[in-house]
């Protein structure tokens, strides 16, 4: 009994270590075959039409696909690309043409009017005005839980449903008929247009959603779209394949037969697969840039992305302002972007954006216009830390920089130490690293000297950097409260909404309030993303805001 | 025998109990919020979402509603991943995971085990260094240098397998390698190790002495008692691997438990926490039992529990 078993076990051993010796043989086959083959797409490739297929990397799962709960890259991009809103965002972010077709606007700009055109849903019923009342009375809706819904904080009695203080069917959106949809606005909003291009704008249809119950937008089979592809092949963790939606409106425009999207989430494994070219796109985190900086692939894209240390007023001595002032002026940012960052990033002596938003007379860029409103500058820097602290009375300070804990952040952090410390004798900084959602919790309560902080934008107007230093704005949270720049915020939102020069002027004026005059924030960089593209890959259009790409238009040419 | 297992399965739910209580409070200790969008929502619209989730409930409140739905099965439903239930997120990720730890566990142990033996019977010869060589290498290096290693050689400059992702066996080869490389090692020091101490025992030079040929005397009285220590090792490492491990997981794009163990935790998803730690710990404790049962098969000396049956 004994010598049988140990005799199976002495078997076992020797079977699996054939079958061990078989794998690695197979695997070499493997390894020569895939290479004949790749040798014969080439060739392929040039004689005839090229496959219209692009591989691509997402760092993440899509944590979902229900459109009025996304809050994060990856679900706004596949929701970009799989459905369709009332407009889509083109080239340059222009807002093009997508469910609707035209539009007005009433006298009082507090009222559009939406004419749909005829449109389906993958499962062949018409995409109809009722689709976007039901997505966006979902939306506002407190028992839906969105965590994005303010966004649509400027429709009528949006805010009061969403504190539960009305119903959902009071938001000002109506179906006038089946293909005309009438939005009302609590006051004018310049940038609707593009607002409309947002995921928690996309209709969704009633019948289909509440037919599905709990099981809605879990798996592709539980999902209708109505944009240019079609979510197929969803795995979990591992990837997706955007296919060519045949029934889409202008499916003619469309020339990408597939999307392959693969998850992966270190940085080595996506440049080791672009390398053995199995993708055609990989982002490079800094320690790859100088390898690639280099090579014909390397490209950046500056993201409207900014980064500052947030000043902290209730400190007595970060409420004094030739204090701020000499902090915005003691880093030498430059190193900062081109050692520590190294990925293209600018370095930054603004608050809005480069390459953001533009005039809409003159069509000259916000940056171009107010340029860079402060330097750096030790001897400036010196200058106003010595007055700062004879007007405190004291010759040593000790503050804290509150940052992230990733090892760019901390080497960031490490960077600007040092660099306070050097310019502004007397100056001790004391470092504290607490992960993400740590540093929110700390932000939101001000407890707080220094904070290593960053902002993007939810919509294309400045406004969604300008707005947030308001007095007692849920994201001020630095103590800063100016009755000049609340004026200017609230005429650029009330007054001047049907003056868009004006309107751009005033924020204009309240950049260079919040930055050279009160010194509010120390910038410190915009953000860049390094990437390798494959020069085959044409016409991929990246967005500053909503999803990071529009592949709609893009193309394979080999 | 039976009466022992009965009282081993009565302590395994007390110390999930336990277990789930402990990782439950210490969740919730834990800063921030599971709100994905919490760096955009003011302190206002935070409170509105997380009231709709319960989550603005005294904790032992949370605590009581949460086992209760334990009890009846329900682990309740990802924050991070909307909608999804917490043991459809485990399922879908465990497959996997377990492929690759059994495969690891399976060869790394055959190997180790061979190697173990070389080095045992060639004791003090240039093999027995060879195997000590390769045994210390693998315990003292990281898996994860393997797996970029291999990645980088095996995968972009030879291209004998696929560099990353799930798919077929020859997506499992590299990300098993890399976990077995120190299953390798430590089986073939234990086994190294305790077969020349049963070598030295009297019964085997009694074996010799009668005539039992050097084969025979390893293979059929020296390694069943030595391999004995080594089933108490290989059972936690085997659900350690089986489990998910973290960083392969992450090197070779595998979509499997452990990194989501990891991210459930940075983003606070308390519901995929707490499932994923009870799911571990039951297998643990399970394992646990099994090789305590096994012990008393293989070794009649360890019989627990033999007196009362």
């Amino acid at each position: 009994m004994r010598k049988s078993k140990w005799s199976l076990l002495l078997t076992l051993t020797l079977v699996l270590s054939m079958f061990l010796a078989a794998c690695s043989g197979g695997g070499g086959n493997d390894g020569e075959s895939s290479d004949g083959n790749s040798g014969n797409d080439g060739k392929d490739g040039g004689n005839t039409d090229v496959p219209q297929v692009l591989n691509i990397l997402e760092s993440a799962e899509i944590p979902t696909m229900d459109s009025v709960m996304g809050t994060d890259a990856v679900a706004f991009q596949v929701m970009a690309e799989t459905m369709e809103g009332l407009y889509r965002l083109g080239e340059n972010m222009e807002p093009v043409e997508g469910m609707a077709e035209k539009h007005e606007v009433s006298e009082d700009e507090k009222t559009y009017t939406f004419h749909l055109r005829d449109a389906q849903w993958s499962n062949g019923t018409p995409v109809t005005a009722d689709d976007f009342v039901y997505a966006w009375r979902k939306a506002v809706n407190p028992d839906t839980g969105s965590q994005y819904n303010f966004i649509m904080g400027d429709l009528k009695n949006a805010n009061a449903i969403m504190a539960g203080d009305m119903k959902p069917e009071e938001l000002g959106v109506e179906a006038v008929d089946e293909k005309t949809l009438k939005v009302e606005l609590e006051q004018p909003v310049p940038y609707f247009i593009s607002l409309t291009t947002f995921a928690t704008f996309l209709p969704q249809n009633e019948e289909y959603v509440e037919g599905q119950g709990d099981q809605y937008a879990l798996e592709d089979e539980n999902l209708i779209y109505n944009g240019p592809f079609t979510l197929t092949d969803w795995k979990h963790e591992e990837g997706w394949v955007l296919k060519k939606n045949p029934d889409y409106w202008d499916a003619e425009t469309v020339k990408l037969d597939e999307i392959n999207v693969k998850v992966v989430k270190e940085t080595s494994t996506g440049v080791n697969l672009y390398e053995t070219g199995k993708i055609d796109r990989v982002g490079l985190s800094s320690e790859y840039v100088n390898k690639y900086k280099e090579h014909e692939d390397y490209k950046t894209f500056e993201e409207p992305v900014m980064f500052y240390l947030k000043m902290n007023q209730e400190n007595e001595i970060l409420a004094n302002v030739h204090i701020r002032k000499a902090i915005q002026a003691a880093v030498n940012k430059e190193d900062l972007v081109n050692v520590i960052l190294n990925n293209g990033s600018l370095a930054a002596n603004y608050f809005v954006p480069k390459g953001f938003v533009t005039h809409p007379e003159t069509g000259e860029d916000f940056r171009e216009i107010n340029g860079d409103l402060i330097k750096s500058d030790p001897e400036v820097a010196k200058e106003h830390w010595e007055k700062g602290l004879e007007e405190l009375g004291k010759e040593e300070v000790t503050l804290e920089i509150l940052g992230g804990d990733s090892e760019v952040a901390k080497k960031m952090d490490e960077y600007l130490k040092n660099q306070l410390e050097t310019n502004l004798p007397g100056l001790t900084i004391n470092l504290k690293s607490v992960p993400f959602q740590q540093r929110l919790d700390l932000d939101d309560n001000m407890e707080y000297e220094l904070q290593n902080s960053g902002w993007g934008p939810d919509y294309a107007d400045a406004m969604t950097f300008i707005d947030m230093w308001v007095t007692d704005g849920g994201h001020n949270k630095t103590g800063f409260s100016n009755e000049k720049y609340d004026k200017l915020v609230k005429d650029a939102k009330t007054t001047l909404t049907s003056e868009p020069a004006k309107r751009f002027e005033a924020m204009l004026e309240a950049e260079k309030l919040l930055i050279e005059e009160e010194a509010v924030l120390a910038p410190l960089y915009q953000r860049a993303r390094a990437q390798l593209w494959k020069p085959y890959v044409k016409n991929v259009y990246q967005n500053s805001f909503g999803p990071d790409y529009s592949y709609k238009w893009a193309y394979i040419e080999k | 025998m039976k009466g022992y297992i009965t009282k081993r399965l009565i302590y395994m739910f007390i110390t999930l109990f336990l277990i789930a209580s402990a990782t439950f409070f210490l969740m919730k200790i834990m800063p921030g919020t599971p709100l994905s969008n919490a760096a955009k929502l003011t302190a206002e619209q935070e409170a509105i979402i997380l009231e709709k989730y319960g989550l603005n409930d005294p904790i032992p409140i949370q605590y009581v509603k949460y086992m209760a739905n334990v009890v009846t099965g329900d682990l309740g439903v990802s924050f991070q991943f909307d909608g999804r239930g917490v043991t459809g997120l485990i399922m879908d990720r465990i497959g996997p995971s377990a492929t690759l730890g059994t495969q690891a566990i399976i060869f790394g142990a055959i190997f180790g085990i061979l190697l173990g033996i070389l080095s045992a019977i060639r004791y003090n010869t240039i093999w027995d260094y060879l195997a000590t060589i390769v045994a210390v290498i693998g315990i003292s290096i990281p898996s994860f240098v393997f797996a970029a290693l291999m990645q980088y050689y095996i995968g972009v400059k030879l291209q004998w397998f696929p560099v990353a992702f799930w798919g077929g066996w020859e997506h499992t080869v590299m990300p098993t390698a890399a976990l077995a490389v120190f299953v390798v090692a430590v089986s073939a020091r234990f086994t190294r190790t305790e077969l020349l101490e049963v070598l030295g025992q009297d019964y085997i030079t009694t074996a010799r002495a009668k005539g039992v040929s050097g084969f025979s005397v390893v293979f059929k009285h020296g390694i069943r008692n030595a391999l004995i220590p080594l089933i108490t090792i290989l059972g936690p490492l085997a659900i350690g691997l089986m489990t998910g491990t973290l960083v392969i997981e992450r090197i070779f794009s595998v979509p499997g438990l452990g990194e989501q163990f990891v991210r459930s935790i940075q983003t606070n998803d308390y519901p995929v926490i707490m499932g994923t730690t009870l799911f571990y710990s039951f297998f643990l404790i399970l394992v646990i039992l099994i090789v305590d049962i096994l012990y008393g098969i293989i070794d009649p000396r360890i019989r627990i529990a033999g007196g009362k049956d």
